[in-house]
């Protein structure tokens, strides 16, 4: 049982921190490409320890679990916070759940402590990974966690890797010419397919609804100072309605994501169906408040000076990772048929 | 009077598992299996019977007004027990009891903060023996905008004389009495001329015209009042100072009830599905569908969560979360709105059969689609909702 106050204090620690390190000055230098924001957070990071949060003690980590990672993701999401640490740090726990004894080993401390870091195939419903196949993660990642041709799935290495320029400036993603290079590790197709999905759908819909959160409040306090019509444009009913409209997805959409961490940390028979739907969840949501956001921004939401397009860009890049949100409603849709079919209270909630 | 209690479940209220399991084990004994299909089927009269008749039995283990005081016919029971025991009448589908909403919660929670001791000792025990009360705030000129209402209460010496109408007022045709509110200083602004009396049904001039609903039930009524004579000693806090008073009314009802609520549709979403797949029913080979259909279990679920940290007694700031119960509002009411209407469209040609249904109970799909108007409309609308939270919870400022 992790305690709630040491979540609490973990939780204030990382705000604090982010405050003074990744603020809207600092994002707006590294989108313009004057400050690698993604570098120096990184390094932060693994100063301060919170790289380790999701792994179990015994593999160097703090032992917080998906709800350690889950408040780690919903801060880096609230300031859309550049780096790979969806990628790396998914990656980190699939090994650490399903690979071999020396894997472990030599991965764990060096990943726990920041000196390694891992990329993951950015799409899992596609198959072996080609040539061309694009991975999520730094451009300097130690290795790739990507599906082999043999069913299995490797840690390969990244010679030669080609970044992508990507619309979201704050995330990376490179191609590499993989299938000739022999894997460093080899660890089981189904179990790790399946834990990676579970991850990062995990990180992706706590780092959109914590994203989902800040943007809508960005935009309540630019409405509240907008003057139109000698008011400001937050007293018209028309904007208000649908502000409460995007609050209201947002407070549900939050209860989804603790949901689904907590079933996943929990190793509850249906972690799967509840991480796959709070992805698609928060990410859907996440993707309607930018939407909603940048309208109500008018001009200025349409410039690069404006933050509504960090969050608008970060927004379609979640939605699309790991699988397609149609494809993880059919899995979800299987997973409950399956469910009910064991005659399991898939719905059942605790109180 | 009565007959003795019989006090097995509640002896074991200091043990979370052990009170469920004996609520279980009764719930098992007294609910039978056909108890949806007879409120379906029943005329107001008879649901109305339904529903005191499961009072009465309720009564006779102590869980008729648990939530109450002892010292007013009720056990004290904690938060978590009642959470508990609304958990276990969903699952076993025991009657719904939508006659005792202002019974069993506006009116005691308006009495224990306002009311005085000869009124609380006068009315309260009425309840656990099946006294129906209803809700006379709505005028035809005042919905949303409550406080301009102009039904007139004018003081003649120890009573007050009442002229207006009233509208939309459920249960109003069953009621023994009324909560109504009525305008006693028309020069005030209009918040502060409002009073709160309690009305016996059954005075002259009182004239009650049931109203035909969407769903071809007759659950609400006008109200008509024409030199009707309250005694003063009804009055509910100060003259005047009813608008406050109606506040206290109105968060009354503090979630258990739209808890169990919620969580009667579980049972529904699941048994559907589970229908569905053992029919191999057409749309389940329809992408779109299905996936709609997922989407509204993820609504669903969504609900019952919030629902569940509203009444968690442990972690509940009411400070942080006091706008948590009109986002509860509002995403449940759309997701019955949504959820029904899918229903209304799988259910096909054949669900435009006209098939009465009962408040609560979910089925059949058009009957509850229709219904579901109630939860966007009455108890204050959507609209409302949305500007309470950007108002009241995201400080966005009047027009
Ligand atoms: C099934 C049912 C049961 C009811 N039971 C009772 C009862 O027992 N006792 C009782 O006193 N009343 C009862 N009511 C009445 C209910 O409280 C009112 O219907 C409700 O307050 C809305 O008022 P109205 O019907 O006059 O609609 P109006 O207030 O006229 O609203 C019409 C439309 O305008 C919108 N609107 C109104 N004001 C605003 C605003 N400021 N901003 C944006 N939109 C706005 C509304 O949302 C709605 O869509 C019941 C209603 C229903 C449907």
């Amino acid at each position: 049982m992790i305690d709630e106050d040491d979540l609490q204090a973990f939780r204030e620690g990382i705000a604090r921190v982010l405050e003074g390190a990744a603020d809207r000055t600092q994002l707006h230098a590294h989108l313009d490409g004057e400050l690698a924001l993604d570098r120096t957070l990184w390094e932060q990071a693994a100063e301060l320890g919170w790289l380790a949060i999701g792994l179990p003690e015994e593999a160097g980590g703090l032992g917080f679990g998906a709800q350690g990672l889950d408040i780690l993701h919903r801060e880096l999401g609230r300031c859309a916070a550049p780096g790979p640490f969806i990628a790396s740090l998914a990656a980190a726990q699939v090994l650490a759940e399903t690979a071999d004894s020396d894997v472990k080993d030599s991965w764990l401390p060096r990943l726990a402590s920041g000196e390694a870091k891992l990329a993951v195939a950015a799409r899992i419903a596609d198959g072996p990974a080609g040539k061309d196949s694009w991975l999520l993660g730094d451009a300097n990642s130690d290795a790739a966690l990507i599906p082999l041709a043999t069913g299995d799935w490797g840690l390969v290495g990244l010679e030669g890797g080609q970044p992508v320029e990507l619309w979201d400036r704050t995330r990376s993603v490179l191609t590499a010419d993989i299938d000739s290079v022999a894997p460093l590790a080899v660890l089981d197709g189904e179990a790790t397919s399946r834990a990676l999905t579970r991850h990062l759908c995990l990180a992706i819909a706590s780092d959109s609804i914590g994203a989902a959160r800040a943007i809508t409040e960005i935009t309540v306090a630019y409405m509240k100072e907008r003057e139109q019509f000698g008011k400001p444009i937050a007293s018209f009913q028309a904007l208000k309605h649908r502000v409460a409209d995007m609050m209201t997805m947002i407070v549900a959409g939050e209860e989804l994501v603790s949901l689904a961490v907590q079933s996943a940390d929990a190793a509850d028979p249906d972690a799967d169906i509840w991480s796959s739907l709070a992805k698609v969840r928060a990410s859907d949501i996440f993707v309607h408040v930018s939407n909603e956001a940048l309208q109500m921004h008018g001009g200025v939401g349409f410039t690069w000076e404006f933050d509504v397009h960090a969050f608008l860009m970060r927004s379609r890049l979640n939605e699309l990772l790991v699988a397609h949100n149609h494809e993880l409603r059919d899995r979800a849709a299987d997973g409950f048929a399956q469910a009910l079919e064991e005659g399991r209270q898939v719905l059942e909630l605790a109180l | 009077m009565t007959e003795a209690i019989d006090t097995r479940i509640l002896d074991c209220r200091d043990d979370h598992e052990a009170f469920r399991k004996a609520v279980q084990t009764w719930l098992a004994e007294v609910v039978p299996p056909d108890t949806m299909q007879r409120m379906i089927d029943a005329d107001e009269d008879e649901g109305v019977t339904i529903q005191r008749d499961w009072m009465a039995q309720r009564g006779r283990v102590g869980l008729g007004t648990p939530h109450w005081p002892a010292e007013y016919g009720g056990a004290d029971l904690s938060l978590m027990c009642q959470v508990i025991l609304a958990e276990e009448l969903a699952r076993y589908e025991a009657p719904v009891v939508p006659a005792f909403m202002i019974s069993h919660n506006h009116l005691p929670g308006t009495l224990l903060s306002w009311g005085t001791d000869e009124q609380k000792r006068r009315y309260l025990p009425g309840i656990p023996r099946g006294d129906i009360w209803c809700q006379g705030f709505s005028e035809p000129g005042a919905g949303s905008d409550l406080a301009s209402l102009r039904t007139r209460a004018d003081r003649k010496g120890d009573r007050y004389i009442v002229n207006g109408q009233k509208i939309w007022s459920s249960m109003a045709a069953f009621a023994d009495h009324c909560i109504l509110l009525a305008r006693t200083d028309f020069d005030a602004p209009k918040h502060a001329g409002i009073s709160f009396f309690l009305l016996d049904m059954k005075t002259p001039g009182v004239e009650v015209r049931p109203i035909r609903q969407i769903n071809g039930r007759r659950e609400f009524s006008e109200i008509f009042l024409t030199d009707v004579e309250i005694p003063a000693e009804n009055l509910v806090g100060p003259e005047n100072g009813g608008w406050k008073v109606a506040q206290s009314t109105l968060a009354s009802e503090r979630g258990v009830i739209a808890f169990e609520y919620i969580e009667r549709a579980r049972y529904v979403v699941e048994r559907f599905y589970a229908e569905a797949l053992k029919n191999d029913a057409t749309w389940l080979r329809d992408d779109q569908l299905r996936r709609e259909f997922i989407d509204q279990i993820v609504e669903l679920q969504a609900n019952r969560l919030m629902l569940r940290r509203l009444l968690s007694e442990s972690g509940y700031d009411h400070k942080a979360n006091d706008m948590l119960p009109s986002y509860i509002k509002l995403q449940g009411a759309t997701f019955r709105q949504r959820f029904s209407s899918l229903l209304t469209r799988l259910a096909g040609l054949e669900g435009q059969r006209f098939a009465m249904g009962y408040e609560g109970v979910y089925y059949p799909a058009m009957f509850t689609f229709v219904t579901s108007f109630s939860w966007t409309i009455a108890g204050g609308s959507s609209e409302i909702m949305r500007n309470i939270i950007a108002e009241r919870g995201l400080g966005m400022p009047r027009a």
